[in-house]
């Protein structure tokens, strides 16, 4: 933690700051050149000067000397009200977020009750019955102040005790006090310890302002919010002096806040997840691989599908490759599965078509052509008209597919008129009523006209992805893109949906791109099938020869951990390691290190397409050696 | 009546949950019984919104009963009290289904190990150590994992810690409640691999909870499968291990 904190430049400097004015506050006496409340009247006013270094007041008091000791006051003001408002509002907060219940409502009516007090004015009464103290008034700021943490700390509360480790605890037996110490407090704390930082600034400007109108420290005891009063008062006579003491007074206050942000960046560093940092950015070896592996002819004649895409390479920031060289053609009435595991690069393929990589992400090679149509060579503008009326596209999970504020019907109504302006018509209101019905009658919904009158959370999640289907097909697209549209919904109704894409495909003559990781859903829905592999195609063929003979060493280990062919009682099949983070391929066969066939030649160079049997490829040294023989 | 043997005996589990603004709560378990051997599987199958996940949870205590019996190793434990929950944490355990939040993402891996041995056997710190050293060769980590935070850890690997962090105390139920589904093929296999090794060697049973019945076949012996509670009776069937 600290070593991490000695990295961020502003943290140290922040921090050293508060450090100086801390020394002072203790050493005073020993570093003041003079007695705060020396009077030197011949140097009264006189500006920064040998003998006054920060220069002297209406009454010759050297300035530097009343700001080093003012410096007690203002860190003991501050340290009292933070430390009161930590701790009421760290416990408090926890505590009501945690047990819920009574003691929640108690709390939040509590905190409630305080923030609508009017601060300042509670203050002024403190103020009167404890004059000239310095503490009290700050620690009832700290606690008027803690209403604001507790209702933070509360919500943060709230989300953490849902999560599972957080279950997990609980079945441990573990105590309530433990569980809120060792497990919710870490999370919470860091953004208590921003609030933290932007307390403190504020509660050493509030002192200051305090002091400046004349209560607390006043003078003739020295305080910083006295030499701003004193600054004031000869502000056309003397301007430096409201600079020297409203300097120090504002880079304590930036210091405060700086530092909270860094202490909270280097805390939070060790554990919070980051996506960039878990992947080492991409070595020699795989960049030489992509830069040979686009030089490779396409493997297979990509031309006359309705989508066609060739050699096309995606890379994130980094730079890392996710897709490398990727080239597929679907035909009219053809339905295309791409199969793989979590980061093969199926979906950044699958946005990549449709023009949509995340930010961070951009396509570094290839063509995608729709119809004969570059995509890749049109505008955001042409681009944004095709999809959603060539182009379909069907998600993961339904319910974030659709507005949660409009009802099914206004969705699809709304699609279906933006489709109709783009071909120059204006649909009446009747037409597109019908049209709406007709949309959700070809995805077989019962009562269509019920249904959209519905919102997408009075509808199953099995309703909810057909809904999704009709909004896809409300332009006559040409592809459908669905990127795992069964993986939300159970078993059965997967089977429903995937009949529902078989049916459509038929009767709208269209082609569909689907993307799974399942192969129950290749064996229901796919005509062909390719199997992608950290980034790049291994394997090409018609969906029964690939799931009968697959030819590629990972397409056949991923086919027998299947658990649906294993034998109860025997042990599954495993492929050991797990699919390398992107950028972390190596040369030749990115798949060599878990394959169990792997030799040396393997590692050697890029792996080249074979064509092994009519339309079946494969990127396997093996295979290469075979067919030769 | 409960099964005479059993580890683990459910009998007509009813769990409603309150509805907001609607007078009848909603019945989320209905009636369920299952009992489970010790060393055994029980596979427990069934769609979303069948109660699956709710029974786990009534059963570890983190969900209320409406109606019915809990009973384990003899114990009716249907209402336990927090502190009786404290001794029966030892012998019932639970790894779940999304093993992004069942870690803490602030505390190392070493750390979350170590905890059920703190509270429950009181070790010293040295010893506390070796057993953690243990479980995460056991479990196939590598042994510096202990001093990593678990964001470092691709998705198996987390299961593999939530699986050591269930079996630190060496518990003779582990409720797993979908422990396979957020993961890959590939990674799937081994964890399933992994749970039955362990069940081999440490003769713990599990409650195994699971939507795609391939899973829950090839890894129990018997499987009860749920209905949603407006759909007709539950049924329970055998599978062909041996």
């Amino acid at each position: 933690m600290i070593r991490r904190f000695a990295r961020k430049p502003v943290g140290v400097a922040a921090a050293a700051w508060l450090l100086l004015v801390l020394v002072c506050a203790v050493f005073a006496p020993l570093i003041a050149p003079y007695d705060p409340q020396a009077q030197d009247l011949p140097a009264a006013l006189s500006g920064p000067s040998g003998s006054h270094l920060l220069g002297a007041d209406q009454l010759g008091r050297d300035v530097l000397s009343q700001l080093i000791y003012g410096a007690r006051s203002a860190l003991i003001g501050v340290v009292c009200a933070v430390a009161t408002w930590l701790v009421l509002g760290v416990s408090l907060g926890i505590t009501a977020g945690y047990l819920r219940g009574r003691a929640d409502s108690a709390i939040s009516r509590t905190a409630d009750l305080l923030l609508s007090l009017p601060g300042l004015v509670v203050l002024l009464v403190v103020f009167s019955v404890f004059p000239g103290s310095l503490i009290v008034p700050m620690l009832v700021l700290g606690g008027l102040a803690s209403a604001g943490l507790i209702r933070i700390v509360r919500s943060v509360t709230l989300t953490v005790r849902e999560d599972l480790y957080v279950k997990a605890a609980q079945v441990l037996g573990l105590s309530q006090v433990r569980i809120m110490t060792r497990h919710v407090l870490p999370r919470v704390s860091s953004a208590v310890i921003v609030q933290a930082g932007l307390f403190a600034a504020i509660a050493l400007v509030i002192q200051n302002g305090l002091s400046f109108l004349g209560f607390g420290v006043v003078l003739p005891n020295p305080s910083w919010g006295g030499v701003l009063g004193e600054a004031s008062q000869v502000l056309l006579r003397s301007p430096w002096l409201l600079v020297a003491a409203g300097g120090v007074v504002g880079l304590t206050v930036l210091a405060f806040v700086l530092l909270g942000n860094a202490t909270r960046d280097a805390w939070t560093e060790a554990w919070a997840p980051s996506q960039l940092s878990s992947a080492p950015p991409a070595g020699r070896g795989a960049r030489a691989a992509r830069a040979e592996g686009t030089a490779q002819a396409p493997h297979a004649d990509t031309s006359g599908g309705v989508l066609t895409v060739r050699g096309l390479s995606v890379e994130f920031d980094g730079p890392r490759p996710v897709v490398s060289d990727v080239s597929f053609s679907i035909g009219r009435g053809e339905t295309l599965v791409v199969v793989g595991e979590t980061g093969c690069g199926k979906s950044v393929t699958a946005l990549a078509v449709l023009g949509l990589l995340p930010a961070g992400a951009r396509r570094t090679a290839g063509t995608v052509l729709l119809d004969g149509m570059d995509l890749s060579k049109c505008s955001r503008k042409e681009l944004a008209a095709i999809r959603g009326s060539r182009i379909g596209y069907i998600a993961q999970d339904p319910m974030v597919s659709l507005d949660p504020n409009f009802t099914v019907g206004a969705q699809i109504a709304e699609a279906v008129r933006r489709h109709s302006r783009a071909s120059g018509r204006t649909l009446p209101r009747k037409a597109v009523r019908d049209r709406v019905a007709g949309l959700l009658g070809s995805v077989n919904l019962r009562d269509p006209a019920a249904v959209a009158r519905k919102y997408p959370h009075q509808l199953s999640g099995g309703m909810l992805q057909r809904c999704v289907i009709a909004l896809a097909l409300s332009g006559d697209p040409d592809l459908l893109i669905a990127d795992e549209p069964t993986t939300a919904l159970d078993v059965t109704i997967q089977a429903e949906i995937l009949a529902l894409l078989r049916r459509l495909l038929e009767t709208r003559n269209m082609a569909i791109l689907l993307i799974t990781h399942d192969w129950e859903v290749v064996a229901q829905i796919a005509d062909r099938a390719v199997v992608m592999y950290a980034g790049e195609i291994v394997e090409e063929a018609a969906a029964a020869d690939l799931l009968a003979a697959p030819e590629h060493p990972y397409g056949r280990a991923l086919l027998a951990c299947d658990p649906v062919r294993a034998l109860p009682g025997h042990r599954l099949p495993v492929i050991p390691g797990s699919v390398p983070v992107p950028g972390a391929w190596q040369a030749g066969c990115r798949f060599a290190p878990r394959c169990a066939e792997a030799e040396q030649k393997c590692s050697a160079a890029p792996v080249a397409f074979t064509r092994t049997a009519a339309g079946h490829f494969t990127r396997c040294v093996h295979a290469e050696a075979r067919v030769q023989a | 009546m409960t099964t005479v043997g059993a580890l683990l005996d459910v009998r007509d589990l009813t769990v409603d949950y309150p509805v907001r603004h609607a007078r009848t709560p909603y019945r989320a378990v209905d009636g369920v019984s299952l009992s489970i051997a010790p060393g055994e599987t029980l596979g427990l199958v069934g769609e979303s919104g069948s109660g699956k996940s709710t029974i786990c949870l009534s059963i570890l205590g983190l969900a209320p009963v409406t109606a019915g019996t809990i009973t384990f190793a003899g114990q009716d434990i249907t209402r336990a009290t927090r502190a009786q929950r404290r001794t029966i944490g030892k012998d019932l355990q639970v790894v779940f289904q999304d093993p992004y939040s069942s870690l803490n993402p602030a505390r190392t891996v070493g750390q979350a190990l170590s905890e059920p041995l703190e509270v429950h056997e009181k070790l010293p710190a040295a010893q506390r150590r070796d057993r953690v050293a243990q479980m995460l060769e056991r479990v196939g980590l590598p042994p510096d994992a202990a001093s990593r935070y678990p964001a470092g850890f691709s998705g198996g690997q987390r299961q593999r810690i939530a699986i050591a962090r269930a079996l630190m105390l060496c518990p003779r139920l582990v409720i797993c409640d979908e422990p396979v589904s957020a993961l890959d093929l590939s990674v799937q296999a081994q964890i399933l691999n992994l749970l039955a090794d362990l069940q081999r060697d440490l003769s713990v049973a599990y409650l195994f909870v699971s939507h795609d019945q391939a899973v829950v076949t090839y890894m129990a012996s018997r499987i009860k499968v749920l209905t949603p509670p407006s759909e007709g009776p539950d049924h329970e069937k055998k599978t062909d291990h041996n």
